[in-house]
């Protein structure tokens, strides 16, 4: 019953010195789900996940694991967790291999079965100095040492910094295939398209305080879709009218654009009775949302 | 080698021992071959030619002219506590603070570990890496002296060996446990700094001004007299009291280190 709850986070505030870092922070991350963790820079997403991580003590709240206490339990709850952070730092004077089997000495890990999988899968440099390897041939030591006791809640900060593309997918499919084996992975970014992405559930922060917690799939379906109308020139275009719900309309000389909530029958009517040569309507995109809710947070 | 904190702190250490190891050696067991050739009317114009303030560091000038003598207070003496007390120093931040400043703690501390064990084995690894060096020397030592003709003083070597040793730890473990409890890399440096240098002044000048003599008791260095083991056994007082300060550090450290964030700017 514990475990309904993989993460639960209770009127958490974090100060240093007079930095109010985290404000009375709640929300809570259900298993075998990846978990986002969205917000701007100085957010407060790494001031969390130090928390989580019993890196640093709250100022007020509760964090629990797995329904244990993270402080009291720190240890014992470090055997179900894996840990990477994208600007972490490793020990530059030994090798990858060194590192790692220090690493499974310090975890308990018997079995390196899986290590060696996740050697060969990450295509992983072992045999050199952690500190003449690139960013992202570290990160992968990293994500080693992070996977290989198979935890059960994979904590990640802003993990795919310094990843090329052809990585960051490798990465995010390694994270989708913890999720379906049962584990949950929680993982802070302010990458839009990588939330997108992997993520199940996102929750948005700013300036120390959540702004809500929302499932990907509901956001998507909420997002605007952008509608771009070309058409033949000499040939002048209304604005399409209020009751479609446009917004962002902009026009240049061969083209009109504008937002609406859906595409539905109502818009496509309106197109159709428009002059025009060419349609294009781009998917939900969790940009605009992103967008949105920090604009409409600007204003109030 | 990567078994445990323990033994991966020794490994990190091993160019350190080595440096310090052979370093000591050169400056400690060098200076020991010079006797001969000091010994005689050398030693006397050496004698002589040195100030009065530096007969309260380096005790009883009229002992040099033996060669346990010669041990106890040119060859230890102010080259030990020069040679000694910035390795404790150094030693001591280096595995107090070294990881933490290098934002590498995170990645230990987010194993199962609890954070006590990583204060308690960096602490010992420090400790063995103090007997290493001294070792070092001490060996350095049995084999000089015969080199030069001269017997090899076992008592006082060992007197001295242990005293050392103790010294360079209580050093060792108060930077270690300042740098660890507070996480200010400044701080961990500067008081040992300060308290050896003003320990420094203290028996430089106590012969000359005598309100000095009183505050002899606060000098970290007054717990560290290879000459007086010339002519007596161990001070047993110095050896609590450096124990002390070696102990009190590490139950300080562990206890404020369980309390306190990690930070990022050591
Ligand atoms: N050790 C510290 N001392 C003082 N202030 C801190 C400390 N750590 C974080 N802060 C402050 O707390 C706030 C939140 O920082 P945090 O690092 O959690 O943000 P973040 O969301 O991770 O940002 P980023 O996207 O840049 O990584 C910031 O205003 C930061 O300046
Ligand atoms: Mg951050």
């Amino acid at each position: 019953m514990a475990d309904s709850i993989a993460i639960n986070v209770e009127g958490v505030s974090k100060r240093f010195g007079k930095t109010l870092a985290l404000d009375q922070v709640s929300f809570q991350v259900k298993p075998a789900t990846v978990h986002g963790f969205l917000g701007p820079n100085g957010a407060g997403k790494t001031t969390t996940i130090k928390l989580l991580m019993d890196f640093i003590r709250p100022s007020k709240g509760k964090l629990e694991i797995l329904g244990k206490d993270t402080r009291a339990n720190s240890v014992v709850l470090k055997r179900r967790i894996g840990y990477l952070s994208g600007d972490f730092e490793l020990y530059n004077n030994l090798t990858g291999s060194q590192y790692i089997k220090y690493m499974s000495h310090l975890s308990g890990v018997k079995n390196q079965s899986r290590t060696l999988e996740l050697v060969e899968d990450l295509n992983a440099v072992m045999d050199r100095k952690i500190g003449l390897l690139s960013r992202g041939n570290k990160q992968k030591i990293g994500l080693i040492a992070a996977l290989m006791n198979d935890p059960d809640i994979l904590i990640l900060d802003e993990p795919t910094t310094g990843l090329d593309p052809l990585m960051q997918q490798k990465f995010y499919k390694a994270v989708r295939d913890h999720a379906k084996r049962g584990k949950t992975v929680f993982m802070s970014s302010h990458i839009l398209s990588e939330v997108q992405e992997v993520c199940d559930h996102v929750t948005f922060m700013k300036k120390g305080k959540v702004l809500e917690t929302v499932e990907v799939s509901n956001l998507l379906a909420k997002a605007t879709r952008r509608v771009v109308l070309t058409v033949d020139k000499n040939v002048t275009m209304m604005a399409p009218p209020k009751v479609l719900g446009a917004s962002n309309v902009s026009h240049t000389k061969h083209t009109l654009s504008f937002d609406v909530p859906q595409a539905d029958r109502k818009v496509m009517r309106w197109i159709a009775m428009q002059p025009v040569k060419d349609v294009t309507i781009n998917e939900a995109d969790l940009d605009s949302v992103f967008m949105n809710l920090y604009e409409d947070e600007e204003e109030v | 080698m990567f078994r445990s904190i323990f033994t991966k702190t020794l490994y990190d250490k091993r160019w350190f021992m080595l440096g310090w190891g052979l370093g000591a050696v050169s400056l400690l067991a060098l200076t020991a071959a010079f006797f001969p050739s000091l010994s005689g009317n050398g030693m006397d114009a050496l004698v002589k030619s040195l100030p009065p303030e530096l007969e309260g560091i380096l005790g009883d000038v009229e002992d040099w002219s033996t060669y346990p003598g010669y041990l106890a207070s040119a060859v230890f003496g102010l080259r030990g506590e020069m040679l000694f007390v910035p390795m404790a120093i150094l030693l001591g931040v280096g595995l107090g603070m070294g990881d933490e400043s290098n934002r590498r703690l995170y990645q230990l501390l987010a194993k199962p570990v609890s954070r006590r064990r990583v204060v308690l084995e960096r602490w010992l690894a420090g400790l063995v890496v103090i007997a290493v060096v001294t070792g070092i020397v001490y060996a350095s030592l049995v084999v000089v002296s015969p080199m030069i003709g001269e017997d090899v003083p076992y008592e006082l070597l060992n007197g001295i060996t242990v005293i050392t040793a103790l010294f360079t730890a209580a050093l060792f473990s108060l930077t270690y446990g300042l740098g660890v409890a507070t996480g200010r890399k400044n701080l961990a440096i500067l008081v040992p700094v300060v308290w050896t240098m003003g320990s420094l002044l203290v028996d430089a000048f106590k012969l000359q001004i005598d309100w000095l003599k009183d505050l002899e008791w606060v000098s970290l260095l007054s717990y560290y007299k290879t000459a007086d083991l010339v002519h007596d056994d161990i001070n047993l007082n110095h050896v609590v009291v450096l124990g002390c300060i070696a102990l009190i550090s590490l139950i300080v450290a562990l206890i404020a280190f369980q309390n306190r964030d990690i930070h990022e700017e050591a």
